[in-house]
């Protein structure tokens, strides 16, 4: 499949602080490429940099073959951005706002109007349009910003947790157009939402203070957790001596405790047994599984933080 | 072009109708109150002939300072609006209007528009006001000068837009800045001041050169040509600056 996004060795600082480090990415035509990190790791920046509005100090990239630093008005045209915070003009009511969007990018008037017809009513925010953006709710201004985003038919889209803070029915719809318009668009996708990511993504790359920690297909991405399995347990009491236990054991690989809530992650042939036996009968629940995206996504963030 | 004229148009009539008060009214009452506030002591201390005199050079100053304010207001808050503030700036970054030439011009000529619609109610405000004679007002050459000096302020108004970090900078530019450079300047242009009994610094002031071939072309009839081609050259360096300031700002 074609390549829409290469970026080769991109490094960003700010100052001295570098907010991507070395980052190499790819991500194919029609595909919905998630990032997913901590706070503060470079995914807001990272696509910053590949919306052309942040330059970055050090690599290359193409975005749909143009040239990232020397085409940077081209491909703006070619891109559909939803950002992290509200970005509406004030003055304006949502109507307008959009208007003057479709019309910044040549759209004709009754085509404009069409559209902006369909997708409020697709999203369900029709009674809003009229409302200037500071009478309406989060929800709908955050809906209203994703149609703004895909007015102008972008062949690459560009959402900074698109979804956050939002209801249900909000994220529902969202997902659902994203899903059924895939092949219309390139979907990079920054998102907190781990359960969305695992629903919606081809592709997830993992970012860890601004260096790409892992890359690869959510089936790829859980081949590399294969040799593990993860023990869910309660316990009635947790003690001090809980640590020294775990720690001594040959069968765990590492543990997080949460309260009496404890999460173990063992090699996967080990029978739970062995291990809710070094509890003995305080244990109340013990649920094995495999890993999940959120538990990989935990692990790797941790073996960064070990290898530094 | 047209797509990016049209737009901006539109949206900056939407507003213009929808805060009036503040875009429309100000700017020409700012006009109005800087004339009648010197025009009524001048009426009681100066005579008939002193005021023949004096008169045109304030309703020009009234003008100038009409044409600065709507200028200003209409340009420098919109470039920072669209550099800086989170409501618009992602719409524009996002476009491929960021730092394109049609988006420069069309906000210019939207400036210039809405600064020379206040400039003409002011001006016949004025003129039904005072009786004065437009006989002896030399319009085609005034207009060139105005415009010239019209397009210094949309320029400087965009370098400081992209420039101020803070909108309150704005004003405070405007008025401790840009307005007593343009009273200063105006105030001593009066008919039949030699520009030699001009104090020497006054001569650096900013807007000297257009405001002096103005005062030449609206009061005396005449276009200074010497004049003419400073202003030219000013113009095209504040409009060649700006355009610089415009290109370059923006990357982060």
């Amino acid at each position: 499949m074609a390549v829409s996004i290469t970026l080769r060795n991109i490094i960003k600082k700010y100052d001295e602080k570098a907010a991507l480090n070395n980052v190499t990415l790819g991500v194919e035509k029609g595909h919905i490429h998630a990032i997913i990190g901590t706070t503060g790791s470079g995914k807001s920046t990272l696509l910053r940099v590949i919306a052309t509005l942040c330059v970055p100090t050090l690599g290359s990239g193409y975005i749909n073959g143009l040239n990232l630093g020397a085409r940077q008005n081209q491909i703006r045209h070619q891109i559909g951005y939803m950002s992290q915070d509200s970005r509406f003009e004030q003055s304006l009511t949502l109507m307008e706002n959009l208007t003057l969007h479709g019309k910044l990018h040549g759209i004709a008037q009754a085509d404009l109007i069409n559209r902006i017809s369909g997708f409020v009513r697709r999203f369900e925010v029709a009674d809003s349009l009229h409302a200037f953006p500071r009478e309406v709710s989060f929800g709908t201004r955050r809906k209203m910003e994703f149609i703004r985003a895909v007015l102008h038919n972008p062949s690459i889209l560009l959402l900074d947790e698109p979804t956050a803070s939002l209801d249900q029915g909000c994220k529902e719809l969202m997902e659902a157009f994203l899903r059924e318009q895939k092949l219309r668009f390139t979907t990079v996708m920054v998102s907190s939402n781990i359960d969305q990511v695992e629903r919606l993504a081809d592709r997830i790359s993992i970012l860890d203070d601004g260096r790409l920690v892992a890359d690869g297909t959510l089936k790829e991405l859980k081949e590399t957790e294969r040799e593990n399995r993860i023990l869910d347990l309660t316990l009635s009491e947790t003690h001090e001596r809980d640590f020294n236990i775990l720690d001594a054991s040959p069968h765990v690989v590492s543990y997080t405790v949460q309260g009496n809530h404890v999460e173990i992650i063992t090699e996967v042939d080990i029978p739970p047994e062995k291990i809710t036996a070094l509890f003995h009968e305080r244990v109340v629940e013990a649920t094995p599984r495999l890993p999940a995206l959120t538990d990989i996504f935990k692990r790797m963030i941790k073996v960064e933080a070990i290898h530094e | 072009m047209n797509n990016v004229l049209a737009a901006l148009w539109h949206r900056e009539l939407t507003i213009y109708k929808r805060q009036f008060t503040t875009m429309g009214l100000m700017p020409v009452l700012t006009g109005l109150i800087f004339f009648f506030m010197f025009f009524l002591p001048y009426k009681s201390l100066l005579t008939k002939a002193e005021m023949v005199v004096v008169m045109p050079a304030l309703v020009l100053d009234s003008l100038l300072l009409t044409l600065l304010i709507t200028i200003y207001e209409t340009t420098a808050r919109f470039y920072w609006e669209t550099q800086r503030s989170n409501g618009m700036a992602s719409l524009y970054e996002m476009g491929r209007f960021h730092r394109q030439p049609s988006f420069f011009i069309a906000q210019g000529m939207i400036s210039l528009t809405k600064g020379f619609t206040h400039l003409i109610v002011v001006w016949a405000i004025l003129a039904f006001v005072t009786e004065m004679s437009f006989s002896a007002i030399n319009f085609q050459a005034s207009i060139v000068f105005i415009l010239l000096g019209a397009l210094q302020i949309v320029s400087l108004s965009k370098i400081i837009g992209l420039l101020a970090k803070h909108v309150d900078s704005l004003s405070k530019l405007l008025y401790i800045g840009l307005f007593p450079i343009m009273m200063i300047s105006g105030l001593f242009l009066t008919k039949g001041v030699p520009m030699e009994k001009f104090p020497e610094i006054a001569l650096y002031l900013p807007p000297y050169n257009w405001m002096a071939g103005l005062d030449i072309a609206f009061l005396g009839g005449m276009i200074d040509y010497g004049f003419l081609l400073i202003c030219l050259i000013e113009t095209a360096f504040l409009i060649w600056l700006s355009a610089t300031f415009f290109h370059l700002d923006g990357d982060s």
